[in-house]
């Protein structure tokens, strides 16, 4: 479903940010993408839904390429970025709205997603008022509602539960699995190791921009009873240095 | 006061750093030269002006009065400008609500907050008032009180109509209280002063170019300084400080100390029942809708509605649009224009050229093109991984400012046919002169654009005002207006038929136009998807 094929990308000729990462997530799974500060998870996604560029390498959202076929790639996945920078000054339903015409979503489905994610994140009520009004999880809940209205074959979620209170979190999580049971796909980046190790059916952990362990929980527990936050810092401990 | 010190400074950093990063210049030398013309550019002017009303004032044997209008016109400027600062810094500014948690008095929040819009208006006393004071000490002798009184007069200025300005909006505000008022405000606010530089530049015209108004209301009553202390005492204060009183020095020092007392004791009361109330805001009724729109209306109509839903974008486009029309009312209403100039027989061979020059107005002032992907600023992203191509993305932004631009056009040209004689002939020539103008510059400007993206602004007025797309789109403007002069000065033959040299003209910006267009559609696309946040 989403294939990361020899992708690098350097800022400036210079920095490395993402590192020769080799990558592919099935269909149905959900993978959760971790990594300290800085280490490329942000990059990585936004070389996926095509913000930036790729340096060298391809990626493949269902077959289709992101550079070579970005409206086909596009049309596959929808998502939700870690700082909900959106243009505010319209109101909540205005851009629920125009995301639903952009990924073509009838009038009845539209409406029927529409009342139904919202009103499960509380924020209905508040649809008729400008974003700008809206808190910073209120914003986070309103493109989470945008990002499931097209029913996208991969839902891409850069730190998703950043800003969301506890209810609206757990609301958000079932989300993700409803999504992933109906044959969808969940890509998502968190420093929420809890929810990670809950959630993910895989877990790929990234590290100076190099992929340093992909593979499912139980696979990486050296020992029966460590935890996900044991192997995180274990295979990240050089960074306190 | 350390607090006090430490607020201020970080106001000044803020807004400085805000004028820094909008120019995005990295060039420090480039950004020091444009700095040096664009003050040259102003102060030039000011120096004249106040070397020719020296001189009208010499005559009568009352120079100082140099002073006198020219502090007068600089307060009245920095009044009106101060009120849209004003209302930025204290309804618009996202701190508020941060400094109120700080464990300062509201006086020193306001008063801190209030020193960028002094470092402003700073800036315009010296262009305006201190050339006044350079002019006079130069031709009647400097003496120490001259350049003392004069350093004072420099920093004082900005602080009476600082102060009138704040209390005024402060004081207002408390009965405009609900945040959809905001915007009315804020756009109200703009108005005024459009139209008042307007009014100050055409009444300063007419004042330096007949010196015999200043010697008729010289010799009236109790002369012009009489008049003027009658409106406006401070003036006369300053004046007479200038000229050594120390007992004036007082006045006007102490006037100033009256009104900074004054503010300083209404803070509190202000910042409670004024400036939190208001960023509180309110709750505004609307309906849920489920419509189905075409992706091209909805791409089309979110840029249009980033330029109506936000105050700054709407008022600098709508000021581009309307300016020739405040332009006309002021000089109908001062007496300075009259329509039946218009109907004249002397007037109408250059009736096509001054309707074609009126609808091409937007297309030459309005530049809001250059700055159709800056506007989105961090929201950029969002159009960026929805799934249309590039091509239909940047088909969208174009349209909806070319369409403003339009628009704009048309207005203006429904206002002129209801002024000037028009035949069908002169409609259409112009419509199409309007329309091929509109297109190639929208382009030009779109390309600039794509060149210099700058997406990472803080506050909208450096995404459209003090942003450099905009000083190169105008500047692209001057140099075809330059080519257009030297082709009439090397051939003025050519001219002679304005019909036909605006047809021609049409024609030559359709092909600069289709071939623009093809650039930006085949080259620049790449560009564009290049572009992140």
């Amino acid at each position: 479903m989403l294939k990361f094929k020899n992708v690098s990308k350097t800022y400036d000729g210079k920095k490395m940010a993402v590192n020769n990462l080799n990558l592919s997530v099935e269909r149905g799974e959900i993978f959760g993408f971790l990594g300290p500060n800085g280490a490329g998870k942000t990059t990585t996604i936004r070389m996926i839904t095509g913000i930036l560029d790729l340096s060298s390498g391809l990626i493949e959202v269902d077959g289709k390429n992101i550079e070579k076929e970005p409206v086909k790639a596009k049309n596959n996945f929808t998502f939700v970025p870690d700082h909900p920078d959106i243009f505010d000054s319209i109101n909540g339903i205005d851009y629920l709205n125009f995301i639903a015409d952009m990924y073509e979503v009838s009038k009845e489905e539209r409406k029927q997603k529409i009342e139904k994610y919202t009103k499960d994140f509380g924020i209905y009520k508040d649809l008729t008022q400008p974003i700008k009004s809206y808190s910073h999880g209120m914003r986070q809940k309103l493109l989470v509602t945008g990002a499931l209205l097209p029913s996208p074959k991969i839902l891409i979620l850069d730190e998703p539960l950043g800003g969301l209170d506890p209810r609206s979190a757990k609301i958000l999580k079932s989300m993700m699995r409803e999504h992933c049971k109906n044959g969808g796909t969940v890509f998502f980046s968190s420093h929420i190791l809890e929810v990670v190790e809950n959630l993910c059916d895989r877990i790929g952990i990234i590290e100076e921009g190099r992929l340093i362990a992909c593979d499912t929980l139980e696979n990486l527990k050296q020992k029966p009873d460590s935890t996900l936050e044991d192997i995180f810092l274990e295979l990240t401990e050089h960074e306190k240095i | 006061m350390k607090k006090f010190k430490s607020l201020v400074i970080i106001q000044l950093k803020d807004f400085l750093g805000n004028i820094h990063s909008s120019l995005n210049i990295k060039n420090k030398k480039l950004i020091q030269l444009l700095q040096l013309l664009i003050i040259g550019s102003i102060v030039a002017p000011s120096i004249y002006f106040s070397t020719v009303t020296y001189n009208a004032f010499a005559q009568l044997n009352q120079p100082e009065l140099v002073m006198t209008t020219m502090y007068l016109n600089s307060v009245i400027l920095m009044f009106f400008l101060g009120i849209p600062i004003i209302v930025s810094v204290f309804f618009f500014s996202k701190d508020i609500k941060f400094l109120t948690t700080l464990p300062v008095e509201e006086d020193k929040i306001i008063l801190s907050k209030l020193s960028t819009v002094y470092i402003y208006l700073l800036a315009i006393s010296g262009i305006f008032i201190l050339p006044s004071i350079i002019v006079y000490g130069i031709y009647s002798g400097i003496s120490i009180s001259l350049v003392v009184f004069g350093i004072i007069t420099f920093i004082l200025a900005p602080l009476l109509p600082l102060l009138i300005s704040s209390l005024l909006i402060l004081s207002l505000n408390k009965f405009i209280r609900k945040s959809k008022y905001k915007n009315v405000l804020l756009l109200f606010g703009n108005i005024i002063i459009i139209i008042a530089i307007i009014a100050i530049q055409m009444g300063l015209t007419r004042y330096a170019g007949n010196p015999e108004q200043i010697q008729n209301a010289l010799l009236n009553n109790e002369g012009l300084i009489g008049l003027i202390g009658i409106r406006f005492p401070p003036s006369i204060w300053m004046t007479k400080m200038l000229l050594g009183s120390l007992l004036d020095a007082v006045y006007f020092i102490g006037i100033n100390l009256v009104f900074i007392m004054i503010l300083k004791y209404m803070a509190r009361w202000f910042f409670k029942k004024s400036l939190l109330t208001f960023v509180e805001g309110g709750m505004k009724s609307g309906s849920i809708y489920y419509i189905k729109r075409k992706k091209g209306w909805q791409l089309f109509r979110r840029h249009i509605l980033i330029i109506m839903k936000e105050p700054t974008f709407l008022l600098n486009t709508l000021m581009s649009l309307v300016v020739p029309i405040l332009i006309f009312i002021v000089m109908t209403f001062s007496g300075q224009f009259s329509t039946e100039i218009l109907l004249s027989d002397q007037f109408r061979p250059f009736l096509i050229l001054i309707f074609s020059l009126i609808v091409i107005f937007p297309a030459i002032v309005s530049n809001i093109s250059s700055t159709a992907i800056t506007r989105e600023g961090k929201s950029f992203w969002e159009t960026k991984v929805l799934p249309i191509s590039a091509e239909l993305n940047i088909k969208y932004r174009m349209m909806s400012t070319i369409v403003i631009n339009l628009t704009g056009s048309l207005v203006l040209g429904i206002f002129s046919y209801f002024i000037l004689p028009l035949t069908f002939e002169m409609v259409i020539i112009a419509a199409f002169f309007a329309l091929t103008a509109t297109l190639f510059l929208g382009t030009v400007d779109f390309m600039i654009n794509i060149l210099r993206p700058i997406l990472n602004w803080t506050h909208p007025t450096a995404a459209v005002k003090n942003n450099m797309n905009v000083t190169i789109s105008l500047g692209i403007r001057v140099v075809l207006g330059l080519v257009i002069y030297g082709l009439y000065i090397l051939s003025p033959e050519l001219f002679t038929n304005f019909e036909m040299v605006i047809t021609l003209t049409s024609v030559l910006f359709l092909i600069f136009y289709l071939i623009s267009r093809y650039y930006v559609y085949n080259i620049m696309v790449e560009r564009f998807k290049k572009i992140s946040i």
